[in-house]
C-alpha cells in the first residue's frame, strides 16, 4: 500500500481535486447556477466553435484512418531492416515537437509558401492563395499529427491478425489485394474503431497546431479556452468550456474502454 | 497491393516533406522563411545561438525534464510494481484512472491546476512546472512499466525471498534488472512528453522564465522567423541522428 501512496497522492490532490474544483468553479462563484453554460451555448461563436471542432475531429479521423491502413499494413507485411527502417520512419515525427510541426505547415501554407507558390508555378491559380488560418490548413496540420499515433495503433492491430488467414484465402483463389481487402480488413475492424476513437479524441484537445496553423479566425475549443483564460483572463467562462471539452474526452475514453482496449498513445 | 504501397509511400512524403521543408528553408537569407531557399547562409544558425534566451529556455526545459523525469520514475515504478503484483479492492479503478491524465486534454488538466494552484497559493514557478508535468509523465512511467513487470517471472523472486533476500533487497538484485529496459523506456518517454509539452508550460509558466516550447509558440506568432526556423532544423536534424543511431544498433544487434 505504501507502494501506492505517491501516486495517490499526486492523482487525487493534482488531478481528480483540480477537476472536481474546475467543475465547480464552472458553475459559478456563490451557489449552483448554469449561467456559464447557457453563456457558452447562447452565443454563436461559441457554438460554432465546438461545431467546427467535432467536425475538424471527424475529418482528420476518417482520412487518417484511410491513410494509415494501407500504410500500418504494409509496415506488417515487410521484412528485415526494410521493416525496422519504416517502422523507426513512422515514428519519427513523433520525436518532433508539435510546435515545430505546425511551424513547417506555416512555411508551407502561408501566403507566399511553399504550395501556394507551387500551385502558381504550374499554373494551376491565378492568384497567390493561402490555407494557413482556414479549417482545411488546420486540417492538414493535425493530421500530420496524429498520422504517426493512427499508424502504429493499426500496426498493433493488424500484427494480431493471422497472416495465415491471407495465404489461405489467396490459395483458394483470392488476389492478394481481396485477401487484403476480405480477410485482414473486417478481422481488423474492432481495433479499427478503437484507433479511430483515439485520433478523435486526440484531436479534439490539440492546442498548438489549431492555434499556430488555425489562428484566431477557426476557433476551436482549445484555443477557445486560452484565449478566455489568458487574454480576457475569464477563468470561469475558461473552466466552462474546459468542462465540456473534458465531457467529451470522457466519452470517448469510456466509448474506448467499451471497445475492449484503453488507448494509451499520446498527441 | 501497388495502391496499397503508393499510398504508404504517399504517407511518408506527407508525413517527413514538411521536416525537410523546415531543415531546408533554414538555411536561407531571406527575413521571412521560404521555401525553396533564396541565397545560402549559416547565419540564423549564429543568431539563434547569439540570442540568449533560447538558451535560457533550453535549459529550463532540460532541467525540467530531467527533474521531472526522476520523480516519475520514483513515483510511478513502485506504482506500477504494486499493481502489478498485489490484489487489492480498488485496484481496477486505479488502473482506470492512472490512463486519464494521459487520454484527457491537457489543456483541461492545465486549466484545472492554474485554479488550483492560484486557490493553494503555489506561486512558485518551479514547483508549479515540476508539480503540472508530474501529472502527466508519472502515469506514463505506470503504463510503460506494469506490463513489463507482469510479463517478469514472479517464481525467480519468490526464490530470492525464500533465500533470505529482504523484499527491498529482491526488487533492487531481482525484479529491476528483469524490467530495466522498460524503466528505460519509460524514463525516455517521460523525459520527452516533458520536453514537448506546451499546452500546460503556456497557462502554468511565468512566461518571464518559459521553457522552450513556449518561446517558440511565442515567436511562432509574428510569422516564420528564420531563427525559429533554425532552432528547428537544429533539433529535427539532432533528432533524425539519434534515430540513425538507433537503428544501426538494432540492426547490429540483429547481425551478432
Amino acid at each position: 500500500m505504501l507502494l501506492l501512496a505517491p501516486l495517490g497522492l499526486l492523482l487525487s490532490a493534482l488531478f481528480i481535486y483540480p477537476m472536481l474544483d474546475m467543475g465547480r468553479t464552472s458553475l459559478g462563484p456563490s451557489g449552483w447556477s448554469l449561467a456559464s453554460y447557457g453563456r457558452f451555448f447562447g452565443q454563436a461563436q461559441y457554438v460554432d466553435a465546438l461545431l467546427r471542432s467535432l467536425r475538424l475531429g471527424l475529418v482528420v479521423t476518417f482520412l487518417s484512418l484511410l491513410i494509415g491502413y494501407p500504410t500500418a499494413y504494409c509496415l506488417v507485411r515487410a521484412r528485415g531492416d526494410r521493416a525496422v527502417s519504416l517502422l523507426l520512419l513512422a515514428t519519427f515525427p513523433l520525436w518532433i515537437s508539435a510546435i515545430i510541426r505546425a511551424f513547417a505547415w506555416q512555411i508551407i501554407l502561408g501566403r507566399g509558401g511553399a504550395l501556394g507558390r507551387l500551385m502558381h508555378h504550374l499554373g494551376l491559380t491565378e492568384e497567390p492563395f493561402q490555407l494557413l488560418y482556414t479549417f482545411t490548413g488546420v486540417a492538414i496540420g493535425l493530421m500530420q499529427l496524429m498520422l504517426p499515433v493512427t499508424i502504429l495503433g493499426l500496426y498493433a492491430v493488424i500484427r494480431r491478425v493471422p497472416a495465415d488467414l491471407e495465404q489461405a484465402a489467396q490459395s483458394l483463389g483470392a488476389t492478394p489485394f481481396r485477401a487484403a481487402l476480405l480477410v485482414t480488413l473486417p478481422l481488423s475492424a474492432r481495433g479499427i474503431a478503437s484507433c479511430g476513437v483515439l485520433t478523435y479524441a486526440l484531436s479534439l484537445a490539440t492546442f498548438a497546431t489549431p492555434s499556430i496553423v488555425g489562428g484566431p479566425r477557426t476557433h476551436l475549443m482549445t484555443t477557445i479556452i486560452y484565449e478566455q483564460a489568458m487574454d480576457l483572463l475569464d477563468w470561469r467562462f475558461a473552466a466552462t468550456v474546459s468542462c465540456l471539452l473534458l465531457t467529451l474526452g470522457l466519452l470517448a475514453a469510456g466509448l474506448n474502454i467499451g471497445l475492449g482496449r484503453v488507448g494509451i498513445a499520446r498527441r | 497491393m501497388r495502391l496499397l504501397g503508393l499510398v504508404a509511400m504517399a504517407a511518408y512524403a506527407f508525413l517527413i516533406g514538411p521536416l525537410l521543408i523546415v531543415v531546408g528553408s533554414a538555411f536561407g537569407g531571406t527575413r521571412y522563411l521560404r521555401f525553396p531557399p533564396e541565397g545560402l547562409t549559416l547565419r540564423w544558425f549564429g543568431e539563434a545561438m547569439a540570442q540568449r534566451r533560447y538558451l535560457d529556455a533550453l535549459e529550463v526545459s532540460l532541467v525540467l525534464a530531467c527533474v521531472v523525469t526522476v520523480l516519475s520514475l520514483l513515483i510511478g515504478v513502485p506504482a506500477a510494481y504494486a499493481l502489478a503484483r498485489r490484489r487489492f479492492p480498488g485496484r481496477a479503478v486505479l488502473d482506470a484512472v492512472v490512463t486519464l491524465p494521459l487520454v484527457l486534454p491537457s489543456m483541461t488538466i492545465a486549466v484545472s491546476l492554474a485554479l488550483t494552484f492560484a486557490r493553494a497559493g503555489i506561486l512558485s514557478n518551479p514547483v508549479r512546472l515540476v508539480l503540472s508535468h508530474l501529472v502527466i509523465c508519472a502515469p506514463y512511467v505506470v503504463r510503460v512499466v506494469l506490463p513489463v513487470i507482469e510479463q517478469a517471472d514472479v517464481a525467480v523472486e519468490e526464490a530470492a525471498r525464500s533465500l533470505g533476500a529482504s523484499p527491498l533487497a529482491t526488487f533492487f538484485h531481482v525484479t529491476l534488472p528483469a524490467i530495466r529496459g522498460g524503466v528505460l523506456a519509460a524514463a525516455l518517454l517521460a523525459l520527452i512528453v516533458s520536453i514537448d509539452d506546451v499546452d500546460i508550460a503556456l497557462l502554468l509558466c511565468n512566461p518571464a522564465h518559459p521553457t522552450l516550447p513556449m518561446l517558440v509558440y511565442a515567436q511562432v506568432q509574428y510569422g516564420p522567423s528564420p531563427i525559429v526556423g533554425a532552432i528547428s532544423a537544429l533539433l529535427i536534424l539532432g533528432s533524425a541522428a539519434v534515430m540513425l543511431m538507433c537503428q544501426l544498433a538494432i540492426q547490429l544487434r540483429r547481425r551478432v
